[in-house]
């Protein structure tokens, strides 16, 4: 590696700037209310459209620019001048809006051609939104599920939904948003352990550990007939490591639990046989470590959630109801090819969003490529970013469009896209280059085990998908069934069906006691919640099933959650009403 | 019992004797009984070498004197004329250092008539004390106990005197080797060109050609002296006879004091401009700054001559205007356009230390070129023995019939 930083140096950056005081929960306090204030006008705008039939009909496109529009002119009047200005703030995740299946990074660029027939939702689609915004690298991201209903009915002088959504998509809806309050109330408890119910104890005492959290969040899903899908995480970030660049950089003492096939796997093959050698993976098997410095950038479930930290509950949820037949919940990379292999209806397009990769140089040849790399260096720090935020007329002027409607700023968005178009250009080499990473465009999918089962492998455990690169040490999806990802990624194109899922993601700071405003140890919500994400109207045919010793405990944990004087304290984070911004 | 025969001593030990042995007394002896003279005793010795050391300062010169009746004349003259020669060098020597010294102070801004007119001078100052040597010379005999009761002043006085009065004025229309009269000056040149080969040299930059005639027509009609070499005629003809018979009538135009001698008349200024302290700044090259915007600057302070050479690291000069100077046989590193060291915001450099990952390093090549030659050895030694291998496939003797086996 090229590029070093001093061992000094790396413990400011790692470490002295981590600690919670009063200064880094202010940004990140600021960080939450931006992001949250964004994902309200973002449902504004979808509700007053879809549900309302108020003000003009926007594109996902046009939808994701206004976003990121809006995160942007909001952070530049933010920490600007004086002694507390910072350098880097900024969005830390572009606006992306993922219809039903797609699992994803889906934010397409405004003159995107590939993406004009999803340009619209329909009614019945549940639609995720998620952002993130950053200010000096303490992050605040989030994710909401919403549902797109059908035209509603005057009620109390209030427009309603006819009636609440049903089928899997309502059942993916209410697991998400259970796991996730499950796994934020669980994290709440870790600041005050004394009051973890008694059956979470585990050997090490009342602790809440990895393991606790994976295992809270597989029962959830369970109850619901749904699966967690592979990427799914609840990590410590970090400033500046937000995850933005899972699978590029090798995050080093990397906390958190991660869900993937692997899991999956173990859990089909524990209801299929009572063989322990078959669950656990022998040394051979394993391929974790490999390629790697430094064991802790491999994530295990065998961590500690201390106070002063702060993580990310990123869960999405996939239900699985409607198949007979066991399989496997995974991700296809949408590679954006067109020819033979796609029909109109079904989602590809081209990844919009990319995140630098600073360990890699290279001198560009094309001048637009150099100067491409200089803007992204500049102005992006190291989050993920767009073509469209390079752009000199970037944020759009909303004020301009709210009063005076979308035709004022059609001028702007047209060079807009003249200078997304000159950027591709230059993009295209910084790619090859790998001195960006690609944040693919991923759609869930549900592949039947014994497409595996019977598929043949000869090529082993030997074929890593390069193009669509994972966190360190679960580069092998199957390991115990030593199936590879190229592998997987074949099988996945003729006999999988897609699904829908759904994501709630909330970003917490466990701050410790002293520094918090009421002394007492809290958890800080930075984003989601009941004042931005409220679950939609569904129902679901399933519920958590309370016979179960787990169940109850965690019933009795949310109770405690909701208890502001003697349970769990959890502060929310509240958007701005949007007449001030 | 150890004795010394010469002296008629006795010693108790050898250390004694050898001691007495090496002294200046037995030695003494030893030089009287070669001379069949008896031996002396240690006090007369003693008396003798302490008279001898008062009266060595007053008997030195009657020394000299002494020896100067055993050489002839002629050797005595002979040895005069050398010490002449040698001091004339010296003047010479020392009027040659004063007009460079002149011709350095003398800075660009002053015209160049003053230069020319003090060189001409200390030149003049020069030739004169030349002559009064030459004058000296010639009347050394006739004169020499007058020249040895003067003091030095009136000597240089009374020689100048000599001097000018035997002068001879050699006009610029006539010949400086044969007296012959031209109409005008620039036949006189011809004429002593084409006849006696009076190259001038350098003609481009000569500035005072008249000058330069005048000055060589002063060498020779006041001092006597021939233009190449350090011959001195005791009067005009004398030089004369010797320049044609010698064919010394050529400017001698080849060391650098040579050059000096009459750069007065010449004007070489035209050419600095293509050397430009070449001789100084031949070998260095300009290094180019960190920053490439201020390339105008700096060719601009090329243009001044580095007063002062700030420090010299061992590989470059630094000069006080900032300016680093290398070395040419660096040029090809000097030209290299490196990048710039990327400076990392905050948030790369958080992102750069919590990497783990193992990036490609570049492989090492002398280990590749090793395992290339292995390789390529590898291969050869197996055709090699596929080669022979072959050789004895067929060599089966005897028909076998493989079913019958």
């Amino acid at each position: 590696m090229e590029l070093a930083v001093a061992p000094q140096d790396q413990d400011i950056l790692l470490r002295t700037k981590n600690v919670i005081n009063e200064s880094v929960l202010n940004k990140y306090r600021l960080a939450g209310q931006v992001s949250q204030t964004a994902l309200t006008y973002l449902t504004k705008l979808i509700n007053d459209s879809y549900h309302l039939n108020q003000g003009p009909k926007l594109t996902t496109a046009e939808l994701c620019l206004v976003g990121d529009s809006f995160l942007a002119s909001y952070l530049e009047n933010v920490y600007k001048s004086g002694v507390n200005s910072v350098n880097e703030k900024g969005i830390a995740q572009p606006v992306t809006i993922d219809v039903n299946s797609v699992n994803g990074g889906f934010g397409p660029e405004i003159d995107d051609e590939e993406s004009k027939n999803f340009q619209y939702f329909e009614i019945g689609d549940i639609v995720t939104i998620s952002l993130g915004c950053h200010i000096d690298g303490y992050t605040a991201n989030l994710s909401h599920t919403l549902v797109i209903y059908p035209p509603g009915e005057e009620k109390d002088g209030e427009l309603r939904p006819t009636g609440p959504l049903l089928g899997n998509k309502a059942d993916t809806i209410i697991a998400a948003h259970i796991a996730n309050e499950a796994v934020i109330n669980l994290l709440g408890a870790a600041l005050t352990p004394e009051k973890l119910p008694s059956i979470f104890n585990n050997n090490v005492g009342s602790v809440v550990t990895g393991s606790l959290i994976r295992q809270i969040v597989d029962e959830i899903a369970t109850n619901f007939k749904c699966v967690v899908v592979p990427g799914s995480r609840v990590r410590r970030i970090r400033r500046f490591l937000a995850g933005q660049s899972e699978g590029v950089v090798a995050e080093k003492e990397y906390k958190g639990v991660v869900w993937s096939e692997a899991d999956q796997e173990a859990s089909l093959l524990e209801k299929a046989s009572t063989s322990q050698e078959l669950i656990t993976l022998s040394d051979k098997q394993n391929l974790r470590g490999k390629g790697i410095n430094q064991v802790s950038a491999i994530p295990t479930d065998d961590f500690v959630v201390t106070p002063g930290e702060v993580y990310i509950v990123d869960l999405k949820l996939a239900s699985i109801a409607e198949f007979n037949e066991v399989g496997l919940v995974t991700l296809e990379t949408l590679d954006g090819y067109t020819g033979k292999n796609h029909d109109k209806d079904s989602i590809n397009i081209k990844p919009s969003i990319f995140v630098r990769d600073f360990a890699i140089q290279h001198t560009l040849k094309l001048r637009t490529s150099r100067q491409t790399l200089n803007k992204i260096d500049k102005t992006r720090s190291v989050y993920p970013f767009k073509l469209a935020h390079l752009s000199e007329k970037f944020p759009l002027d909303l004020k301009k469009l709210h009063v005076e409607g979308p035709e004022s700023i059609k001028s702007d968005i047209d060079l807009v896209k003249k200078e997304i178009r000159n950027a591709r250009l230059g993009l295209s080499e910084i790619i090859n280059h790998h001195l960006a990473a690609t944040k693919n465009v991923q759609v869930v999918k549900f592949l039947p085990l014994h497409h595996i089962l019977n598929t043949a492998n000869p090529t082993g455990t030997h074929g890593f998908d390069a193009a669509n690169p994972t966190l360190p040490g679960l580069e092998l999806p199957l390991p115990r069934l030593g199936v590879s990802s190229l592998k997987l990624k074949a099988l996945l194109k003729k006999n999988s069906i897609v699904i829908p899922v759904a994501r709630e993601q909330s970003t917490v700071v466990l701050v410790q006691q002293g520094i918090s405003t009421g002394g007492r140890p809290e958890l800080l919500r930075l984003t989601g919640g009941s004042k931005t994400s409220k679950p939609s109207w569904v129902h679901s045919n399933y519920q958590l099933d309370e016979s179960k010793d787990i169940i109850k405990s965690l019933l009795q944990l949310i109770k405690l959650g909701q208890d502001k004087r003697f349970g769990i304290n959890i502060r929310e984070t509240q958007p701005v009403k949007l007449e001030h911004v | 019992m150890y004795t010394c025969n010469t002296c008629s001593l006795q010693f108790p030990t050898a250390e004694d004797q050898r001691v007495h042995m090496k002294s200046d007394w037995h030695r003494y002896n030893l030089k009287r009984r070669v001379a069949n003279l008896p031996a002396i005793n240690e006090a007369l010795f003693l008396e003798k070498v302490s008279k001898l050391t008062i009266n060595e300062e007053e008997e030195t010169p009657r020394k000299e004197v002494k020896n100067n009746k055993q050489i002839t004349k002629k050797e005595q003259r002979r040895i005069e004329k050398e010490a002449l020669l040698e001091k004339k060098k010296q003047l010479l020597e020392i009027a040659k250092q004063n007009m460079l010294k002149s011709y350095h102070e003398g800075t660009l801004n002053e015209t160049n008539k003053v230069i020319t007119s003090e060189k001409k001078e200390t030149i003049v100052k020069e030739e004169e004390e030349v002559a009064k040597l030459s004058i000296s010379e010639e009347s050394k005999e006739e004169k020499k106990d007058e020249v040895e009761n003067l003091t030095d002043d009136q000597l240089a006085e009374r020689i100048m005197e000599e001097k000018l009065k035997n002068k001879v004025e050699i006009p610029l229309e006539v010949c400086l080797f044969c007296n012959k009269k031209f109409p005008y000056f620039d036949a006189c040149i011809t004429h002593m060109h084409k006849n006696h080969g009076f190259y001038i040299p350098e003609q481009k930059y000569l500035v005072d050609k008249e000058g330069l005639v005048r000055y060589m027509g002063e060498k020779i009609g006041l001092g006597n002296v021939c233009v190449v070499c350090d011959f001195q005629g005791r009067s005009i003809e004398a030089v004369r006879a010797h320049m044609l018979s010698k064919n010394h009538c050529r400017i001698p135009y080849e060391e650098e004091d040579e050059k000096l001698e009459i750069s007065q008349f010449y004007d070489f200024s035209s050419t600095y401009d293509d050397i430009s302290f070449g001789d100084d700044d031949g070998d260095w090259e300009d290094v180019e700054g960190e920053d490439v915007g201020d390339d105008d600057v700096e060719e601009e302070e090329e243009e001044d001559l580095p007063q002062q050479v700030s420090y010299n690291d061992g590989v470059e000069l630094h000069l006080p205007n900032g300016t680093r100077v290398g070395h040419r046989s660096l040029a090809r590193y000097y030209r290299q356009n490196l990048r710039p060291d990327q400076v990392l915001t905050e948030g790369q450099g958080t992102v750069i230390a919590a990497e783990s990952r193992h990036l490609m390093t570049i492989a090492d090549r002398g280990a590749l070129l090793e395992k290339k030659r292995i390789w390529k050895n590898e291969k050869h030694h197996q055709d090699r023995d596929d080669r022979r291998a072959a050789k004895f496939i067929n060599n089966q003797p005897h028909y076998r019939d493989q079913l019958l086996q």
